[in-house]
């Protein structure tokens, strides 16, 4: 009986050596090791065996039945990783396929920059206010010290609805709103982006356009302080290698006025161009808010002082971007808008 | 305003160079938008004198001319020319071959229909200058006294460099030399040279002839200063003003004429000649106009006046528009011999109201417009008179009229030089402030404070703010460093409807759509293209008084055209698969509009095409109506709103079967759909359209944006799936209601997963299948209860819609 075993044994062994694949595997084990199974039947002869002889056996059967698992378990393994190695080998994809992409919008590239320059401003605390697009000639300019026959006035060519209410030229009537709802309550720091009208078409004037205004109302403001946030500003937006100058310039709402260029983004300030040679780009017009403007809107111009700063958005855009007709923006053409998606 | 350099270097002394000094005058507050040398690119011209003309022998609207270019006046070049200005005797400019024209033009002898041409006559405009009356529209006819052979360059004083500045309407009295040779005597510490003029003559005396001035209202013509001036020989001015005047931008007229115009640019004050003969009655009085009085001005037009336009006149009627425009009346002609030379002062206001209604702008009135000084007046007239009389042109009869009843003196201001100090952010020096100011011509006195006395010239300064601006400006902006605003911070809040108007737009990005920006304002047309009925709420739109043109008249009332204009556009251009947005206002008030209307936000949808286009592995899929409520669904969704509904609608804009208006907490918030075929064709589309419209500020209104945890449900759920067939009719809303009702609370999902219509179910019949979730928070479920409430459905859909199951 015993060498019946170890025959099976051999025999065992060699099958599930030469098994090929996981079901013949399957198949040899069933054959030897399952209920009723090569050695089943061989132990199924115990019971004609001597009660000395018995443990020996068993003791030898036990053996062989772990020798011939560990042996299956090993084989097992064995093709498995043929087979995982085998798939592994078929399965080539040509990776430089195209990957199936999710659909991806793009924001318009002025809430781009509004977005850039809304966050730059209220992490330096400033809140965001809007106001009327429609306003009346009061706050759009009578409260901004521009009396009805002024001739900064024809600066802004003005769409009229009636003879007091326009389309504002400019968001600074936010700031007027803001002031008189606040004072004489300090500080003030607010931005004021939105839509702002002038009646001019061509490639660099559109009748519709976006500003953001700033301001701040304090007690000590100067004119140090709008060219320390106005150079900061610019060189956020245009990099910190651009130079920053403050001109002397002119607004009915200010005083001191200044303008404020930076050197040309397209050439450095070589001159070119963009910038008509003279290697500075116009970006922004500034100052600090008239003591007329102040006192209208119920400040006192001997206990406190401001500054205001505007700017056009799409101008900002243009340079950023080297956009060089206002009325892309406006085409909405979506091959020029999916040149601004992100993902 | 454009300045020679050579001629401000005459008035006042510096040393930059002309790029040098443009960027000193930028800084200073005067921009500098151009700098240029005139006649740049110009080469190889000289003067030439025709000595015989003849016509082309092979073509008629041709010339051949004899020339002479050496001074004995030796004809050897001949030209070719088309120009029908020039006679024999004229003198002209001519380029030689080899010669170079600004525009990059190099001149070559060439054949004209077999006659040789040995060079160019010139036109003014050839040669970068403003053309005179002599030789508009042809050769530029130089003086009769023109030396021959001369270098055109030298002749004409080509080596100066000409300056363009943008003025800011505060700065009228840069509208001058003078007042630019101020600003540079300012900046350079220098002193200004002022011109020359004959001595004033004491007392004002009536004019021989008895000329008598008499103003209506001195608040519209506070000073009128007359001077005569007689045995006037009227001519070409010199060569040298004549250059000057063109390098400026003004064209030659005659020596009168061209003086005028030469002192206005060098002083700013504006004067006018008029012919002393055709005055009439000896009088001149500056008056209102009557009411459809008539002038013809200088320019040769008609003019209706209205009553609030000053004008100068004699008793017979009006010789001139006051500050803006002589008439064509009293005009200086070859013939005049004595001249009453105008030097005035008008009300700025008076004379801007008069310029924009006539919408007649000239040199004069841009300069009143902006105030001339009032003390100005005798000066600039006597300065006219000395140029005159030095030109040898007229006699100087030592007799002026000078009304000037209230004499403007000039504004005292205090300054406080801490003040200064407050404004600026940096220290300047008292000695420093001071000597700025007076550089610029103030009076000052004291030291704390000052006290500064401002010139009548400077109208734009009248508060010490003013003051400080001047000083800031000449010291120098770019010295003061830049510091950051200390203080508290004034607490951000961030206000709801800016976080979800970039949440929206985060959204709608991530799902794929592309953001517009469209004008605010269209064609009322467009609500006949929409199919609105006349008395649709938006057709009551805000129409602008002065538009650009019909198509941007009207303020929006609806986003609908707006989106429609995009999709059409780029569907023209062949961009036919879009998800487009806009966020934007909508304007809605009453028509005449008595107060500030509303400003509604609107969220527009617009969708077209295909979505997953140029997809290798899976095909792209039609934009339909559910691809557009799936949006608008999950938007909602995505902004925190739970209770929303959709209901069939009826907008005449869209499909009548295939749109619905949504509905969020009981209120409309817009409507979404595809459109109605005839607005597809109103805009020349061809596809379907799917487009929303939704009130931003109703579906955002008391948006709490809180989110409350739940705690996870800890016993299983149970998904049984319910296929029905129902009347096609039926509104799925509606069994989704009924499912839900009867559901109750143990019911926690409802998804539909198919609808069908076809040969499997009867005509008329569809059906549906829904996958149904039931779960309890407290115990697992048993399937009885499940089987139960599942029963209870199908029993409840039964009763009310009539529901089989499938």
């Amino acid at each position: 009986m015993q060498n019946k075993l170890r025959t099976l044994e051999v025999e065992a062994k060699k099958a599930i050596g030469e098994a090929g694949s996981l079901s013949k595997l399957e198949k040899e084990r069933v054959h030897y090791l399952g209920r009723r199974g090569e050695l089943t039947l061989i132990l199924r002869g115990m019971k004609d065996l001597s009660i000395e002889e018995r443990p020996v056996v068993g003791k030898l059967a036990n053996q062989i039945r772990a020798h011939l698992e560990a042996c299956i378990q090993e084989r097992l393994a064995q093709l498995k990783g043929n087979l995982k190695a085998e798939r592994l080998k078929k399965e080539r994809l040509d990776v430089t396929l195209p990957g199936t992409r999710p659909q991806v919008g793009s924001k318009h590239p002025l809430t781009l920059v509004l977005d850039e320059i809304k966050e730059l401003f209220a992490g330096l605390g400033y809140t965001v206010v809007e106001g009327p697009e429609i306003e009346s000639d009061y706050y759009n300019f009578e409260a901004l010290n521009l009396p009805k026959i002024h001739p900064a006035r024809d600066m802004q060519d003005t769409f009229y609805i009636t003879k007091d209410i326009l389309l504002r030229t400019h968001t600074s009537p936010v700031q007027v709103r803001t002031m008189e709802a606040r004072a004489p309550n300090i500080p003030v720091r607010i931005i004021c982006p939105g839509k702002v009208y002038r009646r001019d078409a061509d490639s660099t004037h559109s009748p519709m356009f976006h500003q953001v205004e700033g301001l701040v109302i304090d007690k000590g403001i100067t004119l140090a302080n709008l060219k320390g946030v106005l150079t900061l500003f610019a060189r956020e937006i245009f990099g910190s290698d651009v130079k920053v100058r403050f001109r002397p310039s002119y607004f009915p709402f200010t005083e001191p006025s200044a303008e404020v260029d930076i050197s040309c983004v397209i050439c450095g300030g070589e001159g070119c161009r963009v910038c008509s040679q003279t290697g500075w780009l116009e970006i922004l017009g500034s100052g600090l808010v008239h003591p007329r403007v102040l006192a209208m809107s119920g400040y006192d111009p001997e206990v406190v002082s401001g500054f205001a700063f505007g700017m056009g958005v799409e101008r900002i855009a243009m340079l950023k971007y080297g956009i060089d007709d206002i009325r892309l923006f406006f085409d909405n053409d979506v091959r020029f808008l999916h040149q601004f998606a992100i993902g | 305003m454009r300045i020679s350099y050579n001629w401000l270097r005459e008035l006042v002394p510096f040393t930059w160079s002309p790029q040098e000094l443009a960027d000193h005058l930028t800084m200073a507050g005067l921009e500098v938008e151009r700098v240029y040398r005139l006649g740049e690119g110009l080469s190889g011209l000289v003067t030439a004198l025709i000595t015989a003309l003849e016509r082309h022998p092979r073509a008629d609207n041709l010339l051949v001319a004899q020339m002479a270019v050496t001074e004995d006046a030796q004809p050897g070049i001949q030209v070719v020319t088309g120009a029908q200005n020039i006679k024999v005797g004229d003198r002209v400019p001519l380029a030689l071959p080899g010669a170079q024209l600004p525009e990059g033009n190099t001149i070559k002898e060439a054949k004209f229909k077999g006659v040789l041409s040995q060079g160019m006559m010139c036109s003014a405009e050839e040669l970068g200058l403003e053309s005179s009356p002599a030789d508009e529209g042809g050769i530029m006819i130089l003086p009769p006294d023109t030396p021959l052979g001369k270098d055109i360059e030298e002749l004409l004083g080509f080596d100066d460099y000409v300056l363009e500045l943008e003025l800011t309407p505060d700065r009228g009295d840069c509208l001058s030399m003078v007042g630019v040779a101020r600003e540079v005597a300012a900046l350079t510490g220098s002193t200004v040279r002022m011109p020359a003029t004959l001595p004033a003559d004491g007392e004002p005396q009536l004019i021989e002839g008895g000329i008598k001035v008499t103003i209506t209202d001195f608040s519209l013509c506070p000073r009128y200063t007359l001077r005569l001036l007689s045995d006037i020989k009227i001519g070409p001015s010199p060569l040298w003003m004549q250059q000057r005047l063109r390098a400026m931008g003004m064209r030659p007229i005659n020596n009168m004429v061209d003086v005028t115009n030469y002192v206005m640019l060098e002083l700013g004050q504006p004067l006018h000649a008029f012919d002393k003969e055709l005055v009439r009655d000896g009088e001149i009085i500056v008056r209102l106009a009557r009411a459809g009085e008539k002038i013809v001005t200088l320019d040769d037009k008609e003019r209706v006046l209205a009553e609030d336009m000053l004008l100068i006149t004699d008793p017979q009627g009006a010789i001139g528009i006051a500050g803006v425009m002589g008439g064509a009346d009293s005009e200086i002609t070859p013939h005049t011999r004595s001249v009453l030379l105008e030097s005035a002062c008008f009300n700025k206001i008076s004379i801007r109201r008069t310029a924009q209604g006539l919408n007649l702008r000239s040199e004069a009135s841009n300069r009143f417009e902006k105030g001339v000084d009032p003390n100005g007046t005798l000066q600039a007239a006597n300065r006219v008179a000395y140029l005159m009389e030095k030109m040898g042109v007229a006699r100087v009869v030592p007799l002026i009229v000078d009304v000037y009843p209230e004499k403007i003196e000039p504004l005292s201001i205090i300054l406080r030089p801490q003040r200064v100090k407050e404004i600026l952010g940096m220290e300047i020096s008292v000695g420093k402030i001071k000597e700025i100011l007076r550089g610029l011509d103030f009076g000052v006195e004291g030291n704390n404070p000052l006290t500064v006395s401002v010139p009548t010239f400077r109208p734009d300064i009248t508060l010490e703010q003013d003051l400080i601006e001047e000083v800031a400006r000449i010291y120098g902006f770019d010295r003061i460093e830049g510091t950051m605003v200390q203080g508290v911070f004034a607490p951000v809040k961030k206000f709801p409807f800016q976080v979800m108007e970039s949440k929206i737009k985060e959204l709608l990005v991530g799902w794929g759509c592309t953001e517009i920006v469209s004008y605010s304002f269209y064609s009322p047309r467009y609500f006949d293209y929409l199919r609105l009925p006349q008395d649709h709420p938006a057709r009551r739109c805000i129409p602008l008084h002065n538009p650009l043109s019909e198509m941007q008249s009207v303020m929006r009332t609806t986003a609908l055209p707006s989106m429609m204009d995009t999709l059409a556009f780029n569907i023209k251009r062949k961009n036919v698969h879009m998800a487009l947005f806009e966020v934007g206002r909508l304007y809605w008030g009453e028509h005449p509009l008595g107060e500030l209307p509303r400003e509604p936000r609107f969220l527009s949808l617009g969708l077209v095409g295909k979505e997953g286009v140029g997809c290798w592995q899976r095909p792209a899929q039609e934009r339909d109506f559910f691809t557009l409520k799936g949006l608008v669904e999950a938007l909602v969704r995505g902004l925190g709103r739970k209770k929303f509904s959709f209901t069939p609608s009826q907008h005449p804009s869209f499909h009548p079967g295939r749109q619905a208006s949504l509905y969020v907490e009981g209120e409309e918030v817009g409507v979404l759909g595809e459109m109605h075929p005839d607005v597809a064709e109103a805009w020349e589309v061809k596809e379907r359209l799917y487009l929303a419209e939704l009130n931003l500020d109703i579906l955002l209104q008391n948006l709490s944006g809180k989110i409350l945890y739940r705690q996870l449900p800890r016993y299983p759920a149970v998904a049984r799936d319910l296929a029905i067939i129902v009347d096609e009719g039926i509104k799925a809303a509606e069994i989704e209601d009924i499912i839900r009702e009867a559901g109750g609370d143990l019911l926690i999902g409802v998804q539909l997963f198919d609808q069908y219509m076809g040969d499997q179910v009867p005509a008329g019949k569809k059906s549906l299948a829904y996958n149904l979730l039931y779960q309890a928070r407290d115990r697992t479920l048993t399937d009885e209860v499940v089987t139960g409430l599942h029963e209870r459905i199908i029993q409840s859909l039964n009763k009310s819609v009539g529901a089989m199951l499938r």
